[in-house]
């Protein structure tokens, strides 16, 4: 048992740091404003120094820095901005990863090399209106044409729908057959003729990333941008949603870390009843639960990006990462919040915004209520029970 | 015991909730998006002599009693909650003190003016340095002649982009902590009044919260809650007992609005082949949602039997509006989870009152003041005095 | 173009707090962070590489052995290659000038780096950052400079030309010329340093390595190290004042702020 980070890594803490501190948080209110994702400079930028290859090997244009470095780097740019963290995690974690996972050498020449650079950002289009926790359920189609695909359908809560380059879009080649053999991965331009982006949501928070609604239409995909075999792409998809949840949790770590310290200084400085409020018992279990909180799941996210970077089983413990990292943020923004009073409520304080960013990571890539049939899945099935939702 | 409503106040109930839903619900949406005051909503509920309800008659109200006034603002909170904090504000916690507290030339003078909507009311306690204690406040009235001079700042003053009557509390004996303090009838007219701009919120974003400066208010000695000087403070607790049993209504309503909606959509929702109703996740939400509600409206009901029965009501209060607050935060956040993806979403109407329903547990005190409320009543009898 | 950039690790101020009223420094956190001037010494550096490939710059940091991680963090930020001299037979940490007696002093040090500049061998130009924020003597350059043989440009806010033999430089009111090899030193407000590249700072600690040099690698004894000052004492600096914080809005403040100014006289009217 070694709990240290590598030098490497702590060394790359810094550099994220920086980088968030110094490119990022100066410019929140441009970022939440957005309608088109975070400013195409901070993009530039973000790929001069490396943000958008984190985990993948250097051969393929990436950091080399593993699941480790992957989640330092979500645990800090969520400290700052989980609008930004959103774009970088649905780009790296699932559409890049989705191309490294189950991608052939060429795709990942052609696609994995420019999107770590950050040249091309990619986009993960899983979910539909009518499909989603439910992906089995998906209805796009994809039908055989000579060479290629012709795909038609409808993505919707597609983040950075409106700002990528490249897509992974799940359909159905065999309706007959389903998610057994009758899905298949494609990879997707978005310049192509037939993707049109049909909306873009507003919503509660993470408001610097758009989500939009995706409508496939005569979609033409080239036969060698399947990605994975045919009719195994329901599979590509779930493993690469496991890997992504790691990050959530990460991302989570980051976001409570961030309000736990603004909460700590509030509490010493903010005096109430002839002293700071830091005297009373009510804000210190507060403190010491949100501390206590946040210590567990830094446990947890890094032993299980270690399980990841050393190649053993992870999906169980992805999943926990998930479920608990968001429920962590949540509750430890909330008490963050509350323990401003209602200076917390005030959109000039960083809390009420960090509540309304918490809130979706215990919704996207897998609704919690998800991860506990996940969870719940994996332990029954060591019994050889096997659960279906 | 009898739990049955009056026919009157069954035909209140019914009422309240034809011109809420028909008249108020429209327009909470827009309320939300635009940051807007709810002047035309004041408008239509002075219309129906519902702004300041449990005002009686002979001063412009409708002489509610307090049963039927926590149904009108449950319904207002099913409606729109940034409309139902406004109208509690405005009607209870300024008309009702006036009430309790104020001389008959006062009531004569400003309650009618509150019934009709000619001024809209906000209750100026909070400072930036002090917002759950009294005695911390720093806004001083001083005597000058027949008059008092009032200089400070006030926060967080819902109500105040729009008000016309502020209830000020400022310190008459600076050296007497909270027991120095004394309320004022202020106008906005007055030299001297200066609103700041609106801050910005998490939700209630229709509520005009501001600052207020007070800056040498030159204020009649008329003007004078009830003409006593130093009684603020108290005055203060009576107003905030009976807003906490506003507030509770409130979030009843809220709580309520938001099951509907979740169970609605559990209803419609199709995933795995079934409506997400049929699973049990999904209805462990539900049906935890149900039994909290079914609580609290036990309790609300219960504290307003109390305030018509005239007993003291002060703990139950403060119990309701900490059960209030966390139960519609609670189902609030469990009904955005039934949502999943469309939850999160400003096209479903949860997505606002999930951010609405978090200032519950911040206004008429933070849970953790109802916590010392409550605790300081527990250690009554046995003659231990709670400090906060 | 061979150019060689000092680099100091200091412990970072914000892991200890000074306590005034006891004279006493306490380090709360024992973490060390690269001298901020250096920074900038290395962006001036790098900003040469960037318009000429066959630019080389090296780090150069003098001290303990982990000193290695301010010299891979150099490396991290562009630096080529990094030389570290470190010996056990150095007596003290320099890095800890601030919390341990110096054993061995700024003469001492210029004279250790110079000899691992002429090692390192076809120097153009070394570049310091002025001073260290520890010590802030900003005696090291002058020394370094001497003890080679080289001219020092002071101040430089940026290099104009390079090359042929000469470089010119402009300070923040004159320009400078000196002929190559040269010394420049360089203030904290000079240039934006950049950031850490995340693929370097991985190879900084799995590919790239520190080359450690020690006091034999040069040729010194630590006999040839004694100092010529030695510290006879230290104390507090002199507390500053602190302004004052001026309440209400812009108009009241902006009128406090005339209304001092006409008490002290210090405007008219």
């Amino acid at each position: 048992m070694d709990f240290t980070f590598s030098k490497e890594h702590q060394l790359l803490r810094r550099a994220f740091r920086e980088f968030t501190e110094q490119e990022i948080a100066p410019r929140i209110d441009e970022i939440e404003h957005s309608k088109s994702g975070p400013p195409a400079d901070l993009m530039e930028k973000a790929a001069e120094y490396g943000i958008f290859g984190v985990p993948f090997p250097q051969k393929y244009g990436g950091m080399g820095a593993g699941e480790t470095g992957y989640c330092i780097l979500m645990e800090e740019l969520n400290r700052v901005s989980p609008s930004f963290a959103t774009v970088v995690g649905a780009h790296i974690g699932i559409s890049s990863m989705a191309i490294y996972l189950d991608g052939t050498e060429e795709q990942k020449q052609k696609y994995l090399v420019p999107m770590a650079k950050g040249e091309k950002i990619g986009a993960f289009a899983l979910t539909e209106p009518g499909a989603g926790s439910d992906a089995a359920a998906t209805r796009t189609r994809a039908v055989r044409e000579g060479d290629s695909y012709i795909l038609d359908g409808t993505k919707h809560f597609i983040t950075n729908g409106s700002i990528c380059d490249v897509a992974v879009v799940l359909a159905l080649t065999d309706p007959a057959l389903g998610p057994r053999g009758g899905m298949t991965g494609f990879i997707v331009e978005s310049q192509w003729e037939g993707f049109k982006v049909s909306k873009i949501e507003d919503k509660m928070g993470i408001r610097g990333s758009p989500t939009c609604e995706i409508v496939l239409e005569e979609l033409r995909v080239p036969q060698e941008n399947v990605l994975g075999p045919v009719g195994m792409g329901f599979v590509t998809f779930m493993k690469t949603l496991d890997v992504g949840r790691t990050t959530i949790g990460a991302a989570s770590l980051g976001g409570a870390q961030y309000v736990l310290d603004r909460a700590i200084e509030w509490a010493v400085t903010r005096e109430a009843f002839g002293g700071p409020i830091a005297h009373k018992q009510s804000i210190q279990w507060m403190i010491a639960d949100m501390a206590a909180e946040i210590e567990a799941l830094r446990s947890l996210v890094y032993r299980t990006a270690w399980l990841v970077d050393t190649k053993q089983p992870f999906s169980r413990e992805a999943a926990i990462c998930k479920l608990f990292g968001s429920e962590v943020c949540s509750r430890v923004t909330d008490k963050a919040l509350q323990i401003h009073g209602a200076l917390g409520y005030s959109r000039h304080m960083p809390l009420e915004r960090g509540l309304r960013d918490a809130r979706i990571s215990e919704i996207f890539e897998g609704t919690n209520e998800i991860q506990r049939i996940v969870i719940a899945a994996n332990i029954f099935q060591e019994h050889g029970v096997r659960i279906h939702p | 015991m009898n739990f049955s409503l009056t026919e009157e106040q069954k035909m209140f109930r019914d009422m309240f909730h034809d011109f809420a839903q028909g008249e108020i619900a429209p327009h909470a949406e827009h309320l939300d998006k635009a940051e807007e005051p709810p002047t035309e909503n004041f408008k239509k509920i002075a219309m129906q002599g519902l702004l300041a309800a449990p005002l009686p008659e002979e001063y412009g109200g409708a002489a509610l009693d307090a049963l039927s006034y926590s149904m009108w603002l449950e319904e207002l909170g099913k409606a729109c909650m940034t409309t139902a904090v406004a109208v509690h504000v405005h009607g209870g916690m300024v008309g009702m003190t006036i009430l309790r507290e104020g001389t008959e030339a006062q009531k004569q003078t400003y309650l009618p003016q509150l019934a009709s909507g000619e001024r809209i009311g906000a209750f100026a306690w909070s400072e930036p340095g002090a917002g759950s204690d009294g005695g911390g406040l720093l806004t001083r009235a001083v005597k000058d002649g027949d008059d008092y001079l009032l200089t400070g700042r006030k926060a967080w003053i819902s109500n105040g982009a729009v008000a016309g009557l502020f209830l000020v509390f400022a310190k008459t004996d600076p050296d007497a902590g909270a027991k120095g303090l004394s309320a004022f009838l202020v106008e906005r007219e007055m030299e001297g009044v200066r609103v700041g701009r609106t801050e910005p919120t998490l939700g209630l974003r229709g509520l005009g919260i501001t600052p207020l400066h007070l800056d040498g208010v030159r204020v009649p000695a008329a003007n004078l809650l009830g003409g006593a000087e130093n009684e603020g403070h108290a005055q203060a607790m009576r107003a905030l007992d009976y807003g906490r049993m506003s507030v509770s209504a409130i979030a009843l309503g809220a709580a309520q609005q938001a099951l509907d909606y979740g169970v609605k959509f559990a209803s419609e929702r199709v995933q795995f082949g079934v409506p997400i109703g049929q699973k049990q996740a999904i209805q462990n939400y539900l049906a935890e949602s149900a039994a909290k509600i079914k609580g609290l409206r036990h309790l609300v009901s219960y504290v307003a039997w109390l305030v018509d029965e005239g007993l003291p009501y002060t703990d139950d209060a403060a119990a309701a509006k900490l059960l209030g607050a966390e139960t519609a935060m609670w189902v609030a956040n469990k009904m955005v989870q039934v949502h999943g993806g469309y939850g999160y979403m400003k096209e479903y109407p949860i997505e606002r009152i999930y951010r609405d329903c978090r200032a519950l547990d911040l206004i008429e005190g933070t849970g953790q003041i109802q916590r010392i409320v409550l605790a300081a009543n527990l250690f009554k009898p046995y003659g231990v005095k709670i400090a906060a | 173009m061979k150019i060689v950039v000092t680099i100091k690790q200091i412990l970072d101020p914000s892991g200890f707090t000074v306590n005034r009223k006891r004279e006493k420094v306490f380090v709360n956190r024992e973490e060390y962070i690269v001298n901020p001037a250096d920074l900038n010494a290395l962006e001036m550096a790098l900003r040469v590489k960037d318009h000429d490939d066959e630019t080389e710059v090296v780090a150069l940091g003098l001290g303990p052995p982990r000193v290695d991680d301010a010299l891979r963090e150099a490396m991290a930020r562009g630096a080529d290659s990094a030389v570290l001299v470190s010996d056990p037979a150095l007596p003290a940490p320099v890095a800890q000038a601030q919390v341990a007696d110096l054993k061995i002093d700024a003469h001492g040090a210029a004279r250790l780096m110079a000899a691992a500049v002429e090692k390192i061998g076809d120097v153009n130009l070394v570049i310091c950052g002025t001073a260290a924020l520890d010590s802030g003597a900003g005696e090291l350059p002058g020394r370094l400079a001497e003890a080679l043989g080289w001219p020092v440009l002071p101040e430089v806010y940026a290099i104009d030309e390079l090359g042929d033999g000469v470089v010119r430089a402009s300070q923040r009111t004159a320009r400078l010329e000196a002929d190559l090899p040269a010394l420049l030193t360089v203030p904290r407000d000079a240039n934006e340093p950049r950031h850490i590249y995340g693929a370097r700072a991985i190879n900084a600690y799995r590919q790239w390595q520190v080359v450690t040099w020690g006091l034999d690698d040069l040729g010194f004894t630590p006999d040839d190290l004694e100092p010529l000052t030695t510290v006879g004492g230290r104390r507090f600096p002199p507390k500053r004042a602190l302004g004052t914080r001026l309440e209400g809005s812009i108009e009241e403040a902006v009128e406090s702020v005339i209304a001092q100014l006409r008490a002290k006289e210090l405007i008219e009217g």
